[in-house]
């Protein structure tokens, strides 16, 4: 018992001794590996501080920045009126990608189509232009801010959609998409662009002949974008207030093209 | 209390006690738990409009179970299927007819099994099992492919539960055996399986139980799509996926309702548990 106590206690002391240069960060997948770059060079600088992050998505970003279970919230969506007490830092503007396999030939579809390809109205390649292999159409599962975006610019319920597969993470979406050729899913262009570079059987598909590319993003001609957002409550400890003004720094910035997202400046 | 016993014995028991009751009061903990935190879900909904139902739109304040429930029964079952049968086969097989050299590289193999996280069998069959799956039987993921990676991971669970069995087989039996010039099919099928069919239905539900919580890797290969399957290949979603997907971005009522999905599958292991002792007591 006494032992227990004795444990008890140091890990107590280490605890509270550590936590002034330890900061968490949880939420969306998509801000995750953008944050855990920042982070790794954020400590080479700062060899005391240790950042953790941890995904989940953003509303579990919302959740445990409003129950003080982390210092950053990471979220790929902007604060609804409901959330505007948080205080939030933009980091990049990213947008959202409809991606298929490689030895896809499809180069382009329209709104019209991929409306009509997500209500089950199209269903097979042949309506547009290539083999005769039934589409397998794949969503996002409830409650994702890339699933709110998405169904935001196509302006439907999610009741009317008519998935074949259903995923959780961008990673996992990928792979789905890598495994299946007569797939069509949507993703970050970021994460696509990363994984496209490392030489995954994968492409990014025009929306209404606008190319999903940097310029376009920049210029906010692509149609579907979003901007990744640090949020936070009002008080944060240095350690914090350190990692949020690195995150937007010029080392932060290499980070941001190495994902293939860009900066809001 | 005997005399017999000493002093150090009885720490020893008392010990042991403390810890039993401490792990029965763990189950407890998470029933009280798992009932305060899904009843409410059970006391807004009607019962009807959620077993019953096919409709799962939380944000649209539609909570039907139906297909999950479905889904995480047909999978299970399926994967029983699969494993259960073979894993007894390749028990006896190791027991009776495994040359001694086969025997060392067969329990290694499944020791190793038996250790591989269940992410690393997901993994395996998103990128081995269901690429060979989607062009044969589109999408690809479901049903079928769920099942297999699962029956991949609860064989050797069986595997050891019924070598531990075929252990306690007394040698006598087979020396009779032997010498009334019985075959080995016949020893396994005439004698062993009809006195030791109890025993090897408590490893067939020690891997049912096992396959019907496993949630990783069946994520990532049943297509998650909430229906009820009208094909082998047919994507489905399973009360653990369920779970897994959406607990993160869940709020209010959408949380207690996968709380609600938890209880179910307490449920459903019990309902099994009971069978067992049902057989057991009649």
């Amino acid at each position: 018992m006494k032992l227990l106590l004795f444990i008890i206690t140091v890990g107590l002391i280490n605890y509270s001794h550590a936590a002034d240069n330890q900061v968490l960060l949880t939420g969306s997948s998509t801000v995750a590996p953008i944050m855990l770059d920042i982070a790794t060079a954020f400590e080479k600088q700062n060899p005391k501080s240790t950042i953790e992050v941890q995904t989940g998505g953003s509303t579990r970003g919302i959740i445990d920045i409003k129950r003080d279970l982390s210092q950053i919230g990471m979220i790929s969506r902007d604060l609804k009126p409901t959330e505007s007490f948080l205080k939030h830092k933009t980091i990049a503007i990213d947008g959202l990608g409809i991606i298929v396999h490689s030895s896809n030939p499809v180069k382009n579809l329209s709104k019209q189509q991929i409306t009509d390809i997500y209500l089950g109205k199209i269903k097979s390649w042949k309506q547009l232009g290539w083999v005769d292999k039934p589409i397998t159409v794949v969503h996002k599962a409830e409650g994702r801010s890339t699933l709110e975006l998405f169904l935001g610019y196509l302006k439907i319920k999610n009741s009317k959609i008519k998935p074949n597969l259903i995923i959780g993470d961008n990673e996992q979406g990928i792979k789905t998409i890598i495994g299946n050729p007569y797939s069509i899913g949507y993703v970050s262009i970021g994460a696509a662009n990363y994984n496209i570079k490392n030489k995954t059987p994968l492409k990014l598909i025009d929306l209404d002949n606008i190319k999903p590319s940097r310029a376009n993003i920049v210029n906010k001609t692509y149609p579907i974008l979003r901007s990744l957002n640090l949020i936070y409550k009002g008080k944060l400890t240095e350690s914090s207030q350190k990692l949020l003004a690195f995150s937007s720094g010029p080392e932060a910035l290499k980070v941001l093209e190495k994902h293939y997202v860009i900066s809001p400046q | 209390m005997s005399l017999a016993r000493n002093k150090t014995e009885d720490i020893v028991f008392k010990g042991m006690l403390l810890v039993g009751l401490i792990f029965s009061l763990c189950i407890f903990i998470v029933l009280f738990f798992l009932i305060r935190s899904g009843g409410h879900f059970l006391l807004t909904t009607k019962i009807s409009e959620t077993l019953f139902f096919d409709k799962w739109f939380p944000s649209e304040q539609l909570f039907g179970l139906g297909p999950m429930i479905i889904g995480s029964a047909l999978v299970s079952i399926l994967a029983l299927l699969f494993a259960g049968p073979l894993s007894l086969v390749l028990a006896f097989f190791y027991f009776y007819i495994c040359p001694l050299k086969l025997k060392s590289t067969l329990d290694i193999f499944m020791d190793i099994f038996l250790s591989i996280p269940s992410v690393v069998f997901g993994l395996w069959g998103l990128v081995v099992v269901v690429p060979f799956m989607a062009p044969l039987f589109p999408p690809g993921q479901g049903l079928l492919t769920a099942s297999i990676v699962l029956a991949m991971m609860i064989l050797p669970i069986g595997f050891k539960t019924f070598v531990a069995t075929l252990k306690t087989l007394p040698s006598e039996w087979l020396l009779a055996a032997k010498s009334c010039n019985l075959g080995e099919w016949s020893l396994f099928k005439d004698i062993i399986f009809k006195s030791y069919k109890r025993k090897f239905f408590v490893g067939f539900l020690l891997q049912i139980t096992r396959a019907i919580g496993e949630t990783m890797a069946v994520l990532m290969v049943c297509g998650n799509i909430i229906q009820y399957p009208d094909s082998l290949f047919a994507p489905i979603r399973t009360l653990t996926t369920n779970i897994a997907l959406e607990m993160a971005y869940a709020t209010d009522l959408h949380r207690t309702s996968l709380f609600f999905c938890g209880l179910l599958l307490i449920a459903y292991v019990f309902v099994l548990l009971l069978l067992s002792k049902g057989d057991e007591y009649s």
